[in-house]
């Protein structure tokens, strides 16, 4: 997938494109408001990762003439602020999502994921890792033939592990995905433990392969291949 | 007492006090005036009848004739004139009838005058052509020694009805009253008005003032006459609101400036140590170290967000996402995450009432404000401890009660423990404390909603934090 990343902070900038790259997407990036219009008007992408405060012009500028040019790929705001009026404004333009920084890169993955997802109908909205099946759609959960019931939170972690395949995510980054980012670091790194703990009771207790792994001190993992 | 009661008052008693005192002298004056023309009156009488004194008969020559002639007009007059011996040698007709008691001149040559009242008894005469009816009449008198050639030859007495005086009087004196009661009441009114009218542009200010809060700075005093007292002081409030407004703008674009700016660099910060988590070149005791300082970046956002949070009081509202909600689902939702948290330690955290209500709020937040109050009660209870929340109806307002048994709060933390950076136990550490702006959030967040928050709480026995919504009324 092509993604153009629009982000004034040089560094941020090419870790973003590092990362995605990681993911085999093929990035490219410019560090001003101008630019980014001139490169979304010209070339074709699947995906916008904006930032709103630029030089030259400001990402909802960029946003609004986009749109105005109908052009229908996703696009992810990104911003320092997060006034609720910045936010409304944002996806008022036309935004699909919006991240505040400093936002986690799991978290930044599974939004582009999911965007890219969404935009291609025709893919199917199921998440698999090994025989362990995720329908984001209807929420339901397959290991092998079997149906797995999980409360809301439960379910909400293991998506965000199954977005995130094949990589490491810190209790943190969890932590911030599904129950916000408003609270104690130690009541959040609790938060996760006690639901991995459950999460495995229902999906791999009893099964020769386990699916999640512990990275210890660092946090949690879901792996195809042991 | 209002500077427009006092004002009233003050003009009113000072007018008032002015007439009073115009109208008594008016009166006396008057009085003084007329009775002194009287007293001239019966002087000269007195002297006319010392002229006809004849010496040879040592008697008064044409005193009848001199008497009536002189006081034609006074029927009513009244003379008894003594000689030496003090026997009285005349008395007019009336002087036959009544006797008024005048007492003899003392002074040598000089007059001496007194008013003198006495009932009559005997209806006297009619007087010009209607009846009398006073019961008393009230008479001026005088007496004063006569004289021929410096030797004394007796004294009179004489003394008139005043009657006319009187009634003049009289008439002066209900005119007065009349007049000052009316002035009186149009005093009053006119002072009420006066002072209310000058006074208008004080309670317009007032009354603006008292709407002019943080968050209505840009509303302005009008400005009635530029070059009045309340004019001028229109001007100078205005012209401090301006600056109060500009120093509010200011200084939230300068945290809203800074907090951008120190968010960047930890968003770059944090995107390379948690990339690094997932490098398999790095030995798993560095990834640690990432995670660790990920955490210690996120404080700092955190840290950040609350700051700006609590800094951004004047534009509260723009932070939150007002929507309807159902808080019965939202703590049901709560209380079952911190259920977690409370299996940990064994506690028991029950919902022991939760009636439903529909309130208006941002769901976010309000989360955070349960979480965080029922998060709080989890750490400051033991082991084993017991947990209750309630959602009850009381007026319109759907009041929350989160109630432990646990450390409690000593009392003289009470009053500080929604202050900012305050924490109980004089506690720092990591495990039981945050960052000490829990609580003061958690008020910030409730104010937002227009609500209040409250605590009890006695120090071994337990806390109860009660939070009072108002709810949406179906």
């Amino acid at each position: 997938m092509r993604i153009l990343v629009v982000e004034d902070e040089e560094s941020l900038a090419l870790k973003i494109k590092n990362v995605l790259e990681a993911e085999k997407h093929q990035v490219e990036v410019a560090f001003e408001g101008n630019d980014g219009l001139d490169l979304a008007l010209t070339e074709e992408y699947d995906l916008l990762i904006l930032d709103i405060l630029l030089p030259g012009m400001n990402g909802i500028q960029i946003l609004k003439d986009i749109r105005k040019e109908a052009f229908k790929m996703p696009v992810l705001l990104l911003t320092a602020k997060n006034r609720v009026e910045d936010k409304v404004s944002g996806l008022d333009a036309g935004a699909d999502d919006y991240l505040t920084k400093p936002f986690a890169i799991p978290e930044l993955l599974a939004r582009v994921r999911s965007l890219l997802r969404r935009a291609s109908e025709e893919k199917s909205s199921v998440l698999s890792v090994s025989d362990l099946e995720l329908n984001t759609n209807t929420h339901e959960v397959k290991r092998g033939e079997e149906l797995v019931q999980l409360t809301s939170r439960e379910y909400a972690v293991l998506e965000f592990l199954l977005y995130n395949k094949n990589r490491v995510l810190s209790r943190l980054s969890i932590a911030e995905h599904v129950w916000g980012d408003n609270f104690d670091m130690f009541t959040m790194t609790n938060f996760v433990d006690v639901h991995i703990k459950n999460l495995r009771k229902k999906i791999d207790d009893k099964r020769d392969k386990k699916l999640i792994q512990t990275i210890r001190g660092v946090g949690y993992i879901i792996k195809d291949e042991e | 007492m209002k500077i427009r009661v006092r004002l009233a008052l003050w003009y009113f008693f000072i007018t008032l006090a002015i007439l009073l005192a115009f109208n008594l002298g008016t009166y006396l004056s008057m009085k003084h005036l007329l009775l002194n023309a009287l007293d001239e009156e019966l002087n000269i009488i007195t002297n006319s009848i010392e002229i006809n004194y004849n010496p040879q008969s040592n008697s008064f020559r044409n005193l009848q004739i001199e008497t009536y002639n002189l006081s034609r007009h006074l029927k009513k007059f009244y003379l008894i004139v003594y000689d030496s011996e003090k026997q009285p040698v005349f008395k007019s007709p009336l002087a036959t009838i009544i006797t008024l008691n005048i007492p003899r001149p003392q002074t040598t040559r000089e007059e001496s005058y007194t008013i003198k009242k006495r009932k009559v008894e005997i209806p006297l005469f009619q007087s010009n052509g209607k009846t009398d009816r006073a019961e008393t009449i009230i008479f001026r008198a005088i007496s004063r020694k006569l004289f021929y050639r410096n030797q004394l030859i007796g004294w009179a007495s004489l003394a008139m009805p005043i009657e006319d005086i009187e009634e003049s009087m009289q008439k002066l004196l209900k005119i007065l009253i009349g007049g000052s009661i009316f002035a009186v009441l149009l005093l009053g009114v006119g002072s009420y008005f006066l002072t209310r009218q000058s006074l208008h542009p004080v309670s317009a200010i007032t009354n603006l003032a008292k709407k002019i809060s943080h968050s209505s700075l840009n509303e302005r005093i009008r400005v009635y006459n530029k070059e009045d007292e309340l004019g001028q002081l229109s001007i100078v409030l205005n012209d401090l609101l301006e600056r109060l407004q500009r120093a509010f703008g200011t200084q939230t674009q300068f945290l809203s400036d800074v907090a951008h700016e120190l968010k960047t660099p930890l968003s770059i910060l944090r995107a390379h140590w948690e990339s690094e988590i997932n490098n398999p070149d790095l030995p798993n005791a560095l990834k640690e170290q990432c995670v660790r300082d990920v955490e210690t970046i996120t404080r700092i956002s955190h840290l950040i967000n609350n700051l700006l949070l609590l800094s951004q009081t004047e534009e509260i509202q723009t932070n939150f996402e007002m929507t309807h909600l159902r808080l019965d689902e939202l703590l049901n939702n709560v209380v079952e995450d911190a259920q977690v948290l409370s299996e940990r330690k064994s506690q028991q955290l029950n919902i022991i009432d939760l009636k439903p209500f529909e309130i208006r709020g941002d769901k976010i937040r309000l989360y955070q404000l349960f979480f965080n109050l029922i998060d709080n009660a989890i750490r400051y209870t033991p082991e084993g401890g017991k947990i209750e929340v309630a959602s009850v109806p009381i007026d319109n307002y759907a009041v929350v009660e989160v109630r432990d048994n646990g450390a409690g709060i000593p009392r003289e933390d009470l009053p500080q423990i929604f202050k900012r950076f305050y924490r109980v136990q004089k506690d720092r550490s990591r495990k039981t404390g945050g960052s000490g702006l829990g609580l003061a959030i958690c008020k910030l967040i409730v104010e937002a909603h227009q609500g209040q928050i409250e605590v009890e709480s006695e120090a071994g026995k337990g806390s109860l934090f009660r939070v009072k919504l108002p709810v949406i009324r179906s």
